[in-house]
């Protein structure tokens, strides 16, 4: 018993997985056909509901040929039911239902094919515990099972492999134990018959989990490709030791003498390189550096005479030395000259001041005494010389 | 004691010893040499001071404010925060040139010329030559080209040569006004220079250009190369080959350039492989004829055409040969060179092959500087090459390593092509590395350089699912809420999954994933109903998820209140959840003898059409001491039959 146990858990999962094929191939049936698929197969109760809808239309125009009248019509009015109480239920379910059949179509196609492998598995483990001649009766039942798959009806592929495997088993097993293990198919096949006409909402909810679970898949399957890239062998290249052309036989020379160059045109095309590696800057330093390039900061090393061209053409001394612009017009001695020369104390300290502005206000005081001129001398504070014009 | 002994008696050091003899070597050497100066530039010390500072992994990026409030934590906010602070710049920039009579006053002297509005000219403006020399020296264009209109109108008499800068400018501009130099962050967000094969034509016919290229009466190669390459960079490719070969017969020598856009559109003008190499072939030997010096925008020009040719097997061996002519002519390759290879030798279905890898070996460790505009596209499409084509992660690291290689940073582009460079970087860790590995690298780049994509994300979070590493959970759910990505229904659908396929035994942890549930119950909750961008719809089997994650931590009340929402709300729940989380669910109310619960969930599965009801019935029935009014319900949900087996 523990044997068949172990066959049907196995043949349980392979027919899990052929489910919602089965499904797909009944959708895809001639209608006779697909009736008697539906009612052979283990698996069309979690078929999803458009599907169902469809196997269930179809059954309808053959019913009087294989099915009992009474059966079908139940069907149909069940179904009716069905439909008048689903339909504003599950309007958001029909509205994303296309896409997702798509998808579990596609990936149910990858499953198909490895229903093969999966059944030699199953029949290698089956033999390992069988013991014996484990080879052989491996063999054997690898040799029924894929003799009998392409040669059995496509409709009916999910259920024969089951079966065939059962008829494998005799051997061992003897014949009463076979015709039970048949009996037992048939209640097992019979029992999604009830769901199948009533589908509840537990059954479209599992056939539509199936379908998540399968449509979780197709996104994965870009990053899948990775493995199947690898193995290929990395090809080599030799990018570096080719055979020149020789098309530059004459330039051989170190550049050219009278090369045409457009100096705007370049500055432009620098221009743009040049922006298109200025990023924002990842630390103060890195702005002090843009601001610089734009002329907005001192330059380094500080120089607090930098820029300023124009005093770079004075002589320091210009500045410093003022008592020269005295001579010609002010009193050797006494107050006036004493305030003059405070005022050029002043000025030679003023670093603000150009020298032809200092000049400008020895000047201007020059022009207020000389207009005082007759007043000065009245009170005796020294004689202002006119100078001459 | 003897040990200080033992040390005296032994010989003396071998280096005391070198000293000593050296005593007497100096003595026969007194020279001096004294080095000479290097001279400065006014950024070498400001460089020097850069490079001490390390990147902060810990801190945001500079340009961010450095205050809890202020730091952006999502793709979106940095691009806004940054763009923020320029348009403050902008606005600043724009008062100063409204109101340039305001600020008449020396704010600095010597005078720095950006703080300045710019000059105006208008229709009514008295210009000289002066102007129009300063406003080609700004490259200002469009100042230029009103100008260059006045002066005409007066009829002053124009230079050659400064026709002929004023003809460059237009020409490379194509009569629009470049981009502000100083909007680097708006630089930095625009989506960047495409490399779209097919250029449209952008060139204005009968534009300023052209009419000053027919007043250099009669033409040299210096204007013929203006207006050639000005044309044919922007799309104007049959008048430029009509130019082209006007100068030609006229025998007039032409700048590279004009053979680089020419060799560069080659694939626009010819139909077929065949004639685009046999027109890359004569122009190529024209250039040795004429002399004419050709430089690495050659090389890349050829290469890019023949980038475009890569259906055609025999470019490959074409281009090994062409970086074979060019080696022997001094030319090295730039990495816009190195881009356009890899766009003809790793394509989507070819055999992946060591042309990267070999790029990798020739460049690492070498200071990159760019030399061609499409210089930057290569270290985005070297990293995406390595992820989908190679998975190389030893070669991903070489890549970012030489990318992190002095200043090469630089040429990553911009903030679209970084963020490509990381997201292809993350996938191959992701694949790749441990898990830990793999967050330790997370660690340091998120959030300050790198913000996950929510593909990303979802690629992440698939990691923590397959390696069953349950705290990290808490972890990967604070960055999602924090880049504003727990909104997102397929990142919200799969970290309920992933926590109920994982469940902890740690305490901890426990409490940490029934948190994220809340967190995730609320913030979906709150979400408006008149919202119709990215509404998350409730699906059954989350709500599912979330009741058996809740139960784990043993918060009953919370998973009542999902359970209320599945069963009040059948109609905007999608699906129903999987019975097990209905089963925990019933569990749990045994556990607490919660009748009315057990029976509320029990009606629940019924409605939803569960099979198990029978023998969740059962169950409740020998678990439970059930009233009178209890009994019944319970007996009108399952049938009498189902409790009668017991």
């Amino acid at each position: 018993m523990p044997i068949l146990q172990r066959i049907l858990l196995t043949s349980n999962i392979t027919a899990k997985r052929t489910i919602l094929s089965s499904s797909v191939w009944l959708a895809k049936k001639d209608p006779p056909e697909v009736q008697t698929s539906s009612s052979s197969s283990s698996s069309s109760s979690s078929s999803s509901d458009s599907d169902s809808d469809e196997d269930k239309t179809k059954p309808q125009k053959q019913g009087q040929q294989t099915g009992t009248a009474n059966q079908k019509l139940s069907a149909l009015l069940q179904r009716m039911v069905e439909e008048e109480k689903n339909v504003p239920l599950q309007e958001k379910l029909n509205l994303a239902k296309p896409r997702q059949i798509e998808k579990a179509k596609h990936l149910e196609k990858k499953n198909e094919k490895k229903l093969d492998e999966k059944l030699a598995t199953a029949a290698k483990e089956v033999a390992e515990d069988l013991g014996g001649d484990v080879k052989k009766t491996e063999m054997e039942l690898l040799q029924k099972l894929l003799y009998k798959n392409p040669a059995a009806d496509d409709s009916e592929k999910p259920a024969k492999p089951k079966y065939d495997k059962k008829e494998d088993d005799k051997p061992d097993l003897g014949t009463l134990t076979l015709s039970e293990l048949l009996s037992e198919m048939k209640i097992d096949r019979s029992k999604p018959k009830p769901a199948e006409q009533y589908q509840s909402r537990a059954d479209q909810v599992r056939s539509m989990m199936r379908q998540q679970e399968g449509s979780e898949r197709p996104p994965q399957r870009p990053r899948r490709q990775f493995p199947t890239d690898r193995t290929k062998p990395i090809e080599n290249i030799n990018l570096f030791n080719g055979e020149p052309f020789g098309f530059f036989k004459d330039l051989k020379a170190d550049g050219v003498s009278e090369e045409v160059k457009l100096a705007v045109w370049d500055k432009c095309f620098n221009r743009e390189l040049r922006m298109a590696v200025t990023q924002p800057p990842t630390n103060i330093y890195e702005e002090m550096i843009q601001w610089t390039n734009k002329g907005m900061l001192w330059h380094f090393p500080i120089d607090n005479e930098q820029g300023l061209e124009e005093e770079k053409q004075v002589y320091f001394s210009e500045h410093v030395h003022l008592e020269h612009h005295l001579e010609g017009w002010c009193p050797d001695k006494g107050p006036i000259r004493n305030f003059m020369e405070l005022v050029c104390v002043g000025l030679s300290k003023n670093y603000w001041l150009t020298v032809e502005e200092k000049k400008e206000h020895i000047y201007w005081f020059r022009d207020f005494f000389v207009s005082k001129r007759v007043m000065i001398k009245e009170i005796g504070a020294g004689d202002v010389i006119q100078p001459e014009a | 004691m003897s040990f200080i002994q033992g040390l005296r008696c032994c010989r003396p050091h071998p280096v005391l010893q070198a000293v000593r003899s050296q005593k007497y070597s100096v003595q026969s050497d007194p020279e001096i040499v004294i080095p000479k100066r290097i001279h400065r530039g006014p950024t070498d010390i400001l460089r020097a001071l850069a490079n001490t500072v390390n990147t902060d992994y810990t801190a945001p990026q500079y340009k961010y404010h450095d205050d809890p409030y202020l730091i952006p934590t999502s793709n979106f906010a940095k691009r806004s925060y940054a763009l923020s602070q320029e348009s403050g710049r902008k606005a600043a920039k724009w008062i100063l040139q409204e109101h340039a009579d305001l600020f008449q006053h020396r704010v600095a002297d010597p005078p720095i010329e950006v703080f300045y509005p710019k000059n105006v000219y208008t229709e009514e403006s008295e210009v000289d030559l002066e102007d129009l020399k300063s406003s080609i020296d700004n490259l200002e264009v469009a100042d230029s080209i009103l100008v260059y209109n006045l002066l005409k109108q007066k009829n002053v008499d124009l230079p050659r040569e400064i026709l002929q800068d004023l003809l460059e400018l237009i020409c490379f501009y194509n009569e629009t006004d470049k981009f502000e130099e100083q909007w680097i962050e708006e630089r930095w967000y625009k989506q960047g220079m495409v490399d779209s094969g097919v250029r449209r034509k952008t060139w204005k016919d009968n534009n300023v250009a052209e009419s000053i290229f027919q007043s250099l009466e009669p033409a040299d190669g210096k204007s013929y190369s203006a207006i050639i390459s000005g044309m044919a960079s922007h799309g104007q490719l049959e008048v430029a080959w009509k130019y082209f070969e006007q100068a030609k017969s006229q025998g007039l020598t032409l700048t590279t350039d004009v053979y680089n856009v020419l060799i560069r559109t080659s694939n626009f003008v010819k139909e077929n492989h065949e004639a685009r190499w046999a027109l890359n072939v004569e122009l190529l030997g024209e250039m040795n004829a004429n002399k004419v010096q050709p430089n690495v925008g050659t090389l890349n020009s050829v290469m890019e055409s023949l980038a475009g040719m890569a259906n055609n097997p025999a470019s490959r061996e074409t281009a090994i040969r062409i970086m074979a002519d060019f080696k022997n002519i001094n030319i090295k390759p730039s990495l816009a060179t190195y881009y356009h290879l890899l766009k003809l030798f790793c394509r989507d279905k070819s055999r992946p092959n060591s042309i990267l890898a070999d790029i990798i070996s020739v460049l690492e460790h070498q200071e990159l500087s760019i030399e061609d505009p499409k210089d930057t596209f290569f270290f985005t499409h070297a990293m995406e090459i390595c992820c989908k084509q190679l998975s190389d992660l030893s070669l991903a690291d070489r890549i970012d390593g030489l990318l992190h290689t002095g200043n090469n940073y630089n040429l990553i582009g911009d903030s679209f092509k970084e963020s490509i460079y990381y997201r292809n970087y993350f996938l191959l860790k992701c694949e790749y590395e441990t898990l830990d590995d793999f967050f330790n690298f997370y660690d340091k780049l998120v959030p300050n350089i790198y913000i996950p994509e929510p593909l990303v994300t979802e690629v992440i979070l698939k990691a923590i699912d397959m390696n069953g590493a349950n705290h990290l959970y808490s972890k990967i759910w604070s960055d999602i809420v924090l880049f504003d990505q727990n909104g997102r229904e397929r990142i919200v659908n799969l970290i309920v999954e992933s926590m109920y396929k994982n469940p902890s035994d740690d305490e901890k942890v426990k409490t940490e994933m029934a948190d994220i549930v809340e967190a995730i119950w609320t913030k979906l909750e709150g979400q408006s109903s008149d919202r119709v961008y990215r509404v998350i719809e409730w699906k059954g089997s989350s709500l599912g998820y979330m009741i058996s994650v809740l139960l784990n931590a043993g918060r009953f009340e919370k998973a009542c209140d999902v359970l209320q929402k599945l069963d009040k709300e059948q109609q905007s729940v999608l699906g129903v959840p999987d019975i097990r989380s209905l089963q925990s669910f019933i569990d749990a109310c045994l556990e607490r003898n919660d009748a009315t619960a057990a029976l509320w969930c029990l009606q629940y599965c019924y409605d939803a059409g569960f099979d198990e009801i029978n023998e969740m019935g059962l169950k409740i029935h020998s678990k439970l001491e059930l009233s009178e009014s209890q009994l019944s319900r319970l007996t009108s949900i399952v049938g009498e039959d189902a409790l009668q087996k017991h």
